[in-house]
């Protein structure tokens, strides 16, 4: 005759499967989700690199600067809170002075720090910088000020983008233009990118500062710009000797904005530039 | 072991599981500027916009600033509600230190309301860097929806969390343009699966409701919910969307002033500097004397505007939450059943009493508990207005009491108003509630019409628009509740009918 068997055993023996059971189908759904970043990192990487290309790509060439370089950028912006009742006031257009002060390392990345001075009438004229990087032109981070109860506050984002795709940057600063497109070879396929963006400086971990970073998806085309392309800019910008130095149509589309920039090689910045709600030109430049 | 104890195990498992995942899942974002914007006047058009300041101004410098603004603003035709200087006002009290003594200038008494205007009418014509399309302006997408609610997470993390700083938005989602800084924000967001999270967002606001020598911050509330999608950690941009009532109600654009700029050409910052006695625009000292070139294209040499530096201030004090309603919030006490206590309302003509328009309503209330009273009178129109308390006055009725409102002896400030069926809403709470969205500065042209001390709601159109929808279908023939904000633990609640026959007076 068989003993009977300890029941507090057998309950025991009973919770400790079933809650194995249960650890292990929360580590087979954390699985899934892992899987699931992995695929959705493939999917990134594989739009980074898209096979579809809306329009044959013309390239854009990273402009040269060296340290000590100016040039003066005129931006007029839409009124927002303008109505069609109240007076039409024609704009008043800023200038803004970019001079490429240093090559600065930028959490391990050597990048061209890119100072900008308000020149405008008025009290309040905010200085801005842009680190861009000195090898794939990527823009890395920016700095502004804001006047804020009396004095003026600083304000910062840094960006960052998937291995091996440098991808153009959209700033909230947008009164100021200084999106920056990904300089990308003739012929290159990709047009699709991402980007994180965080309002922290780059190389500060998102998650230690209690912030959350966002991915943006941006999508890229440059084309060659014919004579054409010069009539949306103002007689006054519009820049000389085409045909010598052609001009590169680049159109930059994320979140239902689309800013459409002209470059002109040998030029260090677009000497055209529309986001929408701000355009802008380039009037000047120096050695 | 049998067949039920294993299934017993099993649902406990199941359980732990589903508990922790919830757990791990609800999160909260917060933010608080450094500094509370000011609260301040909008200067609305048709009661006169800026022309009490600038008529000040002109005394002192001989100029014609407040002509300008009565051919600009005030006398167009069509001037409607809405229309004033909300943009400016916002501006002025993001960026400009509050003035908060009145001074004399060369022989003119200049109030505290008078600086304010003076500080609006330099940042009239502000550019700024914005954020969304503004929608009814005939421009751009014309897209309601074009500002999604990451972004304007991503926005307040920016301006907010980060740096501290406020933001401006426009909150009217249709044509109307409620400009407003948002100094503190909310959000509390669910993974509810698949990278999917379901989320609120409550912004805190300086009001711009308030009579122009007002002192300080008047805190409005506007909550919104959203759905947006995660990927690798991060919210995917341009995934999320408003959700429920906020798909018609939500922020149309959001903007930040950048470069300083006066729409009236008589206007001069030095001038306002001189006058209001700080820096303006981002200066904290007033410059000396006057002798600016205001007609040289070139910048001004002596530009006192201290370089900005990383000490950033923390974050000031964040205004609880927990007592603070928006007006969806106070609405969802409104429109339900629930009493965890009892409660009784009164008028002096008994439930279905008639008024003519103009005569006094008394109000009687009994509580079971003690607690802080507070009357509405919903009008025909489904329109809500606060009773009781008045601005500043003690509310706190004790247990078991029959209390006047107002004592037998004071003189009646409500009175009836509004032909029709009215509904009178008494809510009785443990904890004091602080209202937002309610009307304290009356326009010229309603004062008469209005008696002292009921208060109006005043919010942009689509945010009464949802209150309207909540009150007629509550009070309509399928009487739909709204879930009671949690924010509220326990509350009483008492409805008594009155009718209103005649006009209202005049």
């Amino acid at each position: 005759m068989r003993s009977p068997r300890s029941p507090i055993l057998g309950h025991f023996i009973a919770a400790v499967a079933i809650s194995a059971f249960a650890f292990a189908a929360m580590a087979a759904y954390a699985q899934e989700d892992r899987v699931e970043d992995v695929r959705a990192q493939g999917v990134a990487d594989a739009v980074a690199q898209s096979e579809e290309v809306v329009a044959e790509n013309a390239g854009l060439t990273q402009p040269k600067w060296d340290v000590g370089k100016t040039w003066t950028v005129e931006s007029v912006s839409q009124r927002i809170q303008g109505r069609e009742e109240a007076p039409a006031r024609k704009p008043v257009p800023i200038r803004w002075q970019f001079r490429v002060a240093e090559l600065e390392n930028l959490a391990g990345r050597d990048c061209y720090r890119i100072e900008i001075e308000c020149l405008a009438r008025g009290r309040i004229r905010p200085k801005s910088m842009i680190w861009v990087d000195q090898k794939s032109g990527f823009l890395r981070q920016y700095k502004t000020e804001l006047a804020v109860a009396g004095r003026m506050r600083p304000m910062i984002e840094s960006y960052d983008h998937a291995k091996g795709a440098a991808a153009p940057i959209v700033t909230p600063v947008n009164a100021l233009p200084i999106a920056l497109p990904a300089f990308v070879a003739p012929g290159s396929k990709a047009n699709s990118f991402v980007y994180t963006s965080a309002p922290m400086p780059a190389g500060a971990k998102a998650k230690d500062l209690g912030l959350v970073t966002f991915a943006h998806e941006v999508t890229q085309t440059a084309t060659q710009a014919g004579p054409k392309a010069l009539e949306i800019i103002p007689a006054e910008g519009r820049p000389k000797s085409i045909e010598q130095n052609p001009l590169t149509e680049v159109s930059i589309g994320t979140g239902g904005e689309t800013i459409t920039q002209i470059w002109q090689q040998g030029q260090p910045w677009p000497v055209f530039v529309d986001n929408g709600r701000t355009k802008a030109y380039l009037v000047s430049e120096s050695e | 072991m049998n067949q039920r104890t294993v299934l017993t195990y099993l649902a406990a498992a199941i359980v732990a599981v589903a508990m922790g995942n919830q757990t791990a899942s609800a999160q909260q974002d917060s933010g608080t500027a450094a500094e509370y914007p000011w609260s301040g006047y909008w200067w609305a058009h048709e009661d006169g916009g800026l022309t009490g300041p600038l008529a000040k101004y002109d005394k002192v410098f001989k100029t014609q600033t407040a002509a300008w603004e009565r051919v600009e603003h005030v006398n167009r035709a069509n001037v409607q509600s809405w229309f004033g200087h909300c943009h400016a006002w916002s501006a002025a009290a993001v960026t400009e230190k509050e003035p908060r003594k009145p001074r004399t200038f060369q022989g003119v008494e200049f109030g505290v309301g008078d600086l304010k205007g003076l500080l609006t009418a330099v940042h009239a014509q502000d550019e700024a860097n914005s954020y969304g399309d503004r929608f009814g302006d005939r421009r751009g997408t014309e897209d309601k929806s074009d500002l999604s609610p990451d972004e304007v997470w991503r926005l307040l993390q920016l301006y907010v969390k980060q740096r501290n700083i406020p933001l401006i938005f426009d909150l009217e989602a249709g044509d109307e343009v409620w400009n407003y800084p948002v100094y503190q924000y909310e959000v509390n967001y669910t993974e509810v699966g698949n990278g999917v999270i379901n989320g609120t967002m409550d912004l805190v606001v300086a009001d711009d409701d308030v009579e122009p020598d007002y002192l300080g911050t008047q805190p409005g509330v506007y909550s919104y919910t959203f759905t947006c999608r995660m990927q690798n950690g991060s919210m995917v941009s341009g995934s999320g969307r408003w959700t429920g009532d906020s798909v018609d109600d939500h922020p149309d654009f959001a903007w930040y002033p950048y470069v300083a700029r006066a729409e009236n050409p008589g206007i001069d910052a030095v001038r306002v500097s001189q006058i209001v006695g700080t820096g303006v625009g981002g200066s904290d000292n007033p410059p000396d004397g006057d002798d600016m070139d205001h007609n040289s294209d070139d910048p001004p040499d002596d530009v006192d505007v201290p370089p900005s530096d990383d000490d950033t201030p923390g974050p000031a004090d964040p205004v609880d939450f927990a007592g603070l309603l928006s007006p969806i919030e106070m609405v969802s006490l409104i429109a339900n059943k629930t009493s965890h206590f009892g409660l009784d309302i009164f008028v002096d003509r008994n439930d279905g009493g008639k008024y003519r328009a103009g005569e006094p309503v008394r109000v009687a209330a009994e509580s079971d508990k003690e607690g802080y009273l507070y009357l509405f009178d919903i009008d025909p129109q489904g329109k809500i207005h606060l009773v009781f308390p008045r601005p500043g006055e003690p509310n706190l009725i004790p247990a078991n009491k029959l209390v006047d409102i107002p004592a037998r002896d004071a003189d009646p400030w409500f009175t009836a108003q509004g032909a029709g069926e009215h509904h009178l809403r008494g809510i009785v709470t443990t904890s004091p509630l602080t209202l937002t969205g309610f009307h304290t500065q009356i326009a010229r042209k309603d004062k008469e019409k209005f008696h002292r001390g009921v208060q109006k709601m005043r919010v942009p159109p689509a945010t009464q628009e949802r209150i309207s929808k909540a009150i007629d279908g509550f009070y309509g023939a399928k009487s739909v509740e709204r879930k009671p904000t949690p924010k509220v633990k326990a509350f009483a609640q008492d409805d008594c009918l009155f009718f209103v026959t005649g006009k209202r007076s005049e």
